[in-house]
């Protein structure tokens, strides 16, 4: 019991730390809230509103239905996102800093996990107030329903871990590259263009091997179908949305244990 | 000469700097033109979808597309110099630099810029230019200057940017804003509300692909003016700057 309780508050202090990093950068915090969402946003913004102009419809979406889904999902990718993880881990490879880490008597990777997720709580909050300001401009029957609330914190929360989980196999390549320019940049491309930041997946044309890969694949569940979820008030999507987030979960602890075995010996230090 | 002489060194001193992580930097390139075709299918399919954005069909926007890529490679080399710069001043080491024999601007675009950005840029110029056939060639040199115009903008407002951070002890992530503001390139400007188009009189970089990419497909240059204006702005800004940063400065002589 002493142990459980032990770790609760560890875990609360690896939180603690990474949301006081994220206050104290407040510059960076406030790029972040504004620039990097209005301007994506007034991107799309203009797009569709010139596509849709006439008050046509794109499938099932019309424009408020489709801006909607990008202002989500672009305040989740935000939520999601892992860079600052990737370029520190890189920079403790290239100067020697991870043996003393290593030494400290937890997991770093528990640490990093921790980390990433208290850093993530203000824009946790940013998202669910934009959910909320839609929840009230366009109410559903099934907003009213407590366990779909749930389903939305749980999946977030969800998200969160395994954007984890893939960001620390990323990062985890820096021990080969040395350098973080091109594997940040390569998540920022994937988790952009197949986690449907820029057009809904099922938009996408009918060739089999693209939409399968647009609509099964790990971003989609943390971003896309997670959005589509919350604004159609979807119980069913949810659900179907947590069991593949807690499979691709499972399936990207394996390859992460498998992966940490050979951290030690791929790292050249002396000892920090 | 001498002062070419001198810039064309530490250019070069760059290139091996930034060369020396030559994985990464190669990888690095591949993803970026690996991002430029994805965005190309990307607005080809929003453009099928519409039928047309503005003035542009797909064919043209091809173009457009390939100079936003074009402005950001080649600007991404001079991103970081400014900021290196800052980051040695509040260590303390900018005395040491400064009595170097080359000027301050100088030290502060060539010294830690990173070549091998801007020359594969021009690589890739030269390599989609080759393909592409419709093109009219009379307007290749007045399409050159508005580029280089847009590039000039784009980089005295990242310096610009960098001075503000300097004197009043900020840390905006310079690179950053220039990245998101740099995603509006993509955008027809014609499409754009007015307001937008009136904040591109301060921001050179939302127009700089747009203008030379018009010139160069549609034989019209609508808005060369706010990009001229723009870039003059900026220049003067920093201009301006500059003078109150010398006297900002404070040190001990490294």
């Amino acid at each position: 019991m002493k142990n459980i309780i032990k770790k609760i508050r560890r875990c609360i202090a690896f939180c603690s730390a990474g949301f006081h990093q994220v206050i104290s950068d407040r510059n960076m915090l406030i790029t972040d809230l504004f620039v990097a969402t209005i301007v994506p946003f007034l991107i799309h913004f203009t797009i569709w509103s010139y596509v849709l102009s006439d008050g046509g419809s794109i499938q099932h979406f019309t424009l408020p239905g489709i801006l909607s889904y990008i202002g989500l999902s672009i305040i989740i990718s935000r939520l999601n996102n892992p860079y600052d993880l990737i370029y520190h881990f890189s920079f403790d490879v290239r100067y020697g800093n991870l043996d003393p880490k290593w030494t400290r008597p937890f997991s770093l990777f528990n640490f990093k996990l921790g980390e990433f997720v208290g850093g993530s709580i203000i824009y946790f909050f940013a998202a669910i107030c934009i959910v909320l300001i839609y929840v009230f401009m366009f109410p559903q029957p099934s907003y009213y329903n407590p366990f779909f609330w749930i389903l939305v914190i749980l999946n977030l929360i969800m998200a969160q871990v395994l954007v984890f989980s893939m960001a620390w196999i990323f990062a985890w390549f820096s021990l080969v590259f040395k350098a973080p320019n091109f594997l940040s940049s390569l998540f920022a491309l994937l988790s952009t263009f197949l986690g449907g930041e820029f057009l809904p997946a099922s938009l996408w044309p009918d060739i089999p091997f693209l939409k399968t890969l647009m609509l099964y694949n790990p971003f989609h569940f943390v971003i896309g179908s997670n959005a589509i979820g919350i604004i159609e008030g979807n119980i069913d999507g949810l659900m179907k949305n947590t069991t593949m987030l807690v499979g691709y979960i499972v399936v990207f602890q394996c390859i992460v244990t498998l992966l940490r075995k050979y951290e030690r010996r791929l790292y050249k230090g002396a000892g920090g | 000469m001498k002062y070419l002489r001198k810039i064309r060194l530490l250019l070069s001193a760059g290139f091996y700097e930034q060369i020396s992580f030559w994985g990464d930097f190669f990888l690095e390139m591949i993803l970026s033109v690996l991002s430029f075709l994805l965005s190309v299918v990307l607005y080809s399919y929003i453009l099928f979808l519409a039928g047309n954005l503005g003035n542009w069909d797909i064919q043209n926007y091809g173009v457009l597309l390939f100079f936003a890529f074009f402005i950001k490679l080649f600007s991404q080399s001079f991103r970081n110099s400014l900021a290196y710069l800052i980051s040695n001043y509040r260590q303390g080491n900018l005395e040491a630099i400064l009595t170097r024999p080359i000027t301050f601007s100088a030290i502060s675009f060539f010294r830690w810029c990173q070549p091998a950005y801007f020359i594969t840029a021009i690589v890739f110029a030269i390599v989609y230019f080759g393909f592409i056939t419709n093109l009219n060639l009379t307007n290749i040199p007045l399409s050159i200057v508005y580029t280089l115009i847009g590039i000039i903008g784009t980089i005295f407002l990242d310096a610009t940017l960098n001075l503000l951070n300097l004197i009043y002890q900020r840390e905006l992530p310079v690179d950053y804003i220039q990245f998101q503001l740099g995603r509006l390139q993509i955008l027809p400007f014609e499409l754009f509300s007015k307001n937008v188009k009136a904040i591109a009189f301060g921001i050179p970089i939302i127009l700089s692909a747009y203008v030379p990419a018009q010139i160069l497909t549609q034989n019209r240059n609508d808005y060369g003016y706010i990009l001229i204006i723009a870039s003059i702005l900026v220049i003067i800004l920093y201009s301006f700057l500059l003078k109150k940063t010398k006297k900002v400065i404070k040190g001990f002589g490294g």
